[in-house]
């Protein structure tokens, strides 16, 4: 890896906002490809964050902040990536169901799923089932995630489903699903295509989706 | 005089005896000693107590000790004093405000996860365990864990000592047999340290002793006491009465007479050399009326731990007691609880220094998985003693604000800078979703800890050519001497 690089990748991995912003600009100035800066330094970086949650040598808010000054990168990146060419790993849609305001989980995972390269479009809380079945028309996911902390609301996560079925859009997406009381057996019973039980875990089975 | 933080931190979290109680227990104990006394079967010990003005019935070998003397000659041991490690880099400070963890002495059994079978202890196993021990980061020196059953019975300290040298760079909790037995241990320290005066200067272990109760010094005991003040060794002498049998079962009366043995022994040493180094330590335990065999493992033990925390403190020593004791043989919930109480009561009651890691079965057996599961227990009780931290990066007022009704506080900078110090984190207790749980085998912490285990390899660096060849010239030696006839 390019030294411009390796610093990029280091401080993501010490969650150094300021610092990923600078480097990237350095990167670009002194010529890197944009394709590299960002598989290379970023998604290499946060993928390292992700093994290092696994062994859990790192904790959740270390992650956040890596996936954080990540993201910060990206945004300056991004317009010249659009410009080169550059494809996403995938599009996602993410959103906790209908009736469940709890946010951290999800956005956990947004973030993380950002940082292994996909475009993620976060839907936020309380999001209805006929809610994600347009999000998937308009934006066209290969993948959509379901998230839900109560044992009451992810009942909404089988609704969710149903409507995405009503609308013709079921065949068209892999559905993930996740959140404290979902398991892999629930998620089977509902006919969603994948359980994680974490946010790392839940890139690994995004990108086996694809 | 302590500064603010030193006062701050010999601030027990946990008491239970009032200044007054301990003042009752003080005295009443000189009262033991000097009405009663103590039987010392040791002669060169009665002349040194006759010539401080002791009292002394030859014919009964019973010594009636002055209160003025106890007081004056308790007032010479040091309120603190260190050990050091084998390469004499880490310091241990023993002392009132501190507490520390070890393992325990004496076990004849050793409990092989592997095959599920207990057997006699060897002296590979007692090198294996001694190399366990040493790797656990929250065991912070190791005392001598058994007694090897195919090392000989007279020298079988030198056998000890000769093998924790080998096996682990921490300060070491040593006991010796004897005059001869204190000589020996400082000719082995004297090869590991380089020199006579390097030992001096970084003591690398101390003698653990212990009186005859009810109130007797045997020969052996009181032998080896004035030969190890006479080398400089920090002692520590540790009464075992057992409330019921070798004390009256009433837990006030057992610790009045444990106080008074533990203080009768410590005039002998201060005697022999005053500012010798002593950890004022007790094993007050009690019977179990169902088999007349001991128990160490209930709450009567943890109250026992809580006084002699107090009384230790009243005199400003050092002091250690079985803090990860217990009764059960299992590593299962019986362990995890009996050892849990005694240590958190022991710890927050300000016991300089908790025993007992590793060990099952009273102090019979070690059990290797447990040493995994005590090292745990040991690192929460830390935890739980460093307390809530209260300033104003704690307080937090200007996160609360930020995040402000309906946010969250994962992804702050506050959280990431600061949950590592504040939050505690498991390093083989299970917090993880019961599917995960379940897909990894369902494990409960002892089988967690036993495949550990097998993946755990010995790493302590050996001693160098000389130095090994040194230390078991002291053994053999000993040996022969042993052997030949007087």
């Amino acid at each position: 890896m390019h030294e411009l690089l390796k610093t990029v990748y280091d401080d993501v991995i010490n969650g150094d906002r300021p610092a990923v912003e600078a480097g990237v600009r350095a990167a670009m100035e002194a010529g890197q490809p944009v394709g590299s800066i960002l598989s290379e330094a970023l998604i290499g970086a946060m993928k390292e964050v992700g093994e290092r949650f696994e062994r859990q040598d790192f904790y959740v808010p270390e992650m956040l902040v890596a996936a954080r000054a990540m993201q910060a990168g990206l945004t300056i990146l991004k317009p010249h990536l659009v410009q080169a060419g550059v494809p996403a790993a995938g599009k996602v849609v993410i959103g906790t169901v209908k009736g469940d305001l709890h946010d951290i989980g999800k956005s956990l995972v947004g973030m993380m799923m950002e940082g292994a390269g996909f475009e993620v479009i976060d839907l936020g809380t309380d999001v209805g089932p006929e809610k994600f079945g347009e999000a998937v028309r308009t934006h066209k996911p290969q993948l959509v995630g379901l998230s839900a902390l109560l044992t009451t609301t992810m009942q909404n996560m089988k609704a969710t489903l149903e409507a995405l079925e009503d609308l013709g859009v079921r065949d068209q997406v892999k559905v993930m699903v996740g959140g404290a009381p979902v398991t892999d057996v629930f998620a089977k019973e509902i006919g969603a295509d994948g359980y994680a039980p974490d946010a790392s875990r839940a890139v690994t089975l995004a990108k086996s989706l694809l | 005089m302590p500064g603010v933080l030193e006062v701050w931190l010999a601030t027990p979290l946990l008491t239970l005896l009032s200044p007054d109680d301990q003042k009752r227990i003080h005295t009443d104990s000189l009262r033991v000693l000097e009405e009663v006394g103590l039987q010392i079967l040791e002669p060169q010990a009665l002349e040194i107590l006759t010539g401080h003005g002791a009292r002394v019935d030859r014919a009964r070998q019973r010594v009636h000790f002055p209160p003025d003397l106890v007081t004056a000659s308790v007032a010479r041991a040091p309120h603190a004093f260190s050990l050091f490690s084998r390469d004499g880099a880490r310091e241990i400070r023993l002392r009132q405000g501190e507490v520390y963890f070890t393992t325990n002495g004496y076990a004849v059994h050793l409990y092989d996860p592997a095959s599920g079978v207990r057997r006699g202890i060897q002296q590979k196993d007692l090198a294996w365990v001694t190399q366990l021990a040493d790797s656990m980061d929250q065991i912070d020196f190791y005392s001598v864990m058994a007694t090897p059953a195919d090392a000989p019975p007279e020298t079988n300290d030198r056998y000890q000592l000769a093998i924790s040298v080998a096996n682990t760079t921490k300060p070491i909790w040593n006991t010796a047999y004897g005059p001869e037995g204190v000589r020996d241990a400082v000719a082995i320290g004297t090869a590991v340290r380089g020199s006579r005066q390097a030992l001096r200067e970084k003591p690398l272990f101390t003698l653990d002793l212990t009186t005859l109760s009810p109130l007797q010094l045997d020969e052996r005991q009181a032998g080896t006491m004035i030969e190890g003040a006479r080398q400089g060794l920090p002692i520590g002498i540790s009464p075992g009465p057992i409330a019921g049998a070798t004390a009256p079962v009433t837990l006030a009366g057992t610790i009045v007479q444990a106080n008074a043995e533990l203080l009768g022994a410590i005039t002998l040493v201060q005697l022999v050399q005053a500012g010798t180094p002593v950890v004022f330590t007790q094993y007050t335990r009690s019977l179990d009326m169902a088999s007349g065999g001991v128990t160490m493992g209930g709450p009567e033990f943890a109250l026992f731990r809580i006084a002699t925390a107090e009384m230790a403190r009243f005199y400003d020593l050092p002091s250690r007691g079985g803090g990860l004791i217990a009764d059960g043989k299992a590593c299962d919930a019986q362990v995890g609880a009996e050892k849990m109480l005694n240590v958190l009561a022991a710890s927050l009651a300000g016991l300089t220094i908790s025993a007992g890691a590793g060990f099952v079965d009273f102090i019979n057996t070690i059990r290797p998985e447990q040493l995994l599961i005590d090292n745990e227990i040991i690192s929460q009780v830390r935890r739980l003693r460093r307390g809530i931290t209260l300033d104003g990066g704690s307080l937090a007022l200007d996160v609360i604000a930020q995040v402000g009704p309906g946010g969250n506080y994962l992804a702050q900078d506050h959280t990431a800078s600061n949950f590592r110090s504040e939050l505690w984190f498991p390093k083989l207790w299970d917090r993880k979703p019961w599917s995960v749980w379940e897909a990894e085998g369902g494990k409960d912490v002892a089988r967690r800890a036993a495949e550990r285990l097998q993946a755990w390899s010995p790493k302590v660096p050996p001693l160098t050519e000389d130095v090994e060849r040194a230390v078991w010239d002291v053994v053999r030696e000993a040996d022969g001497k042993v052997a030949r006839p007087r």
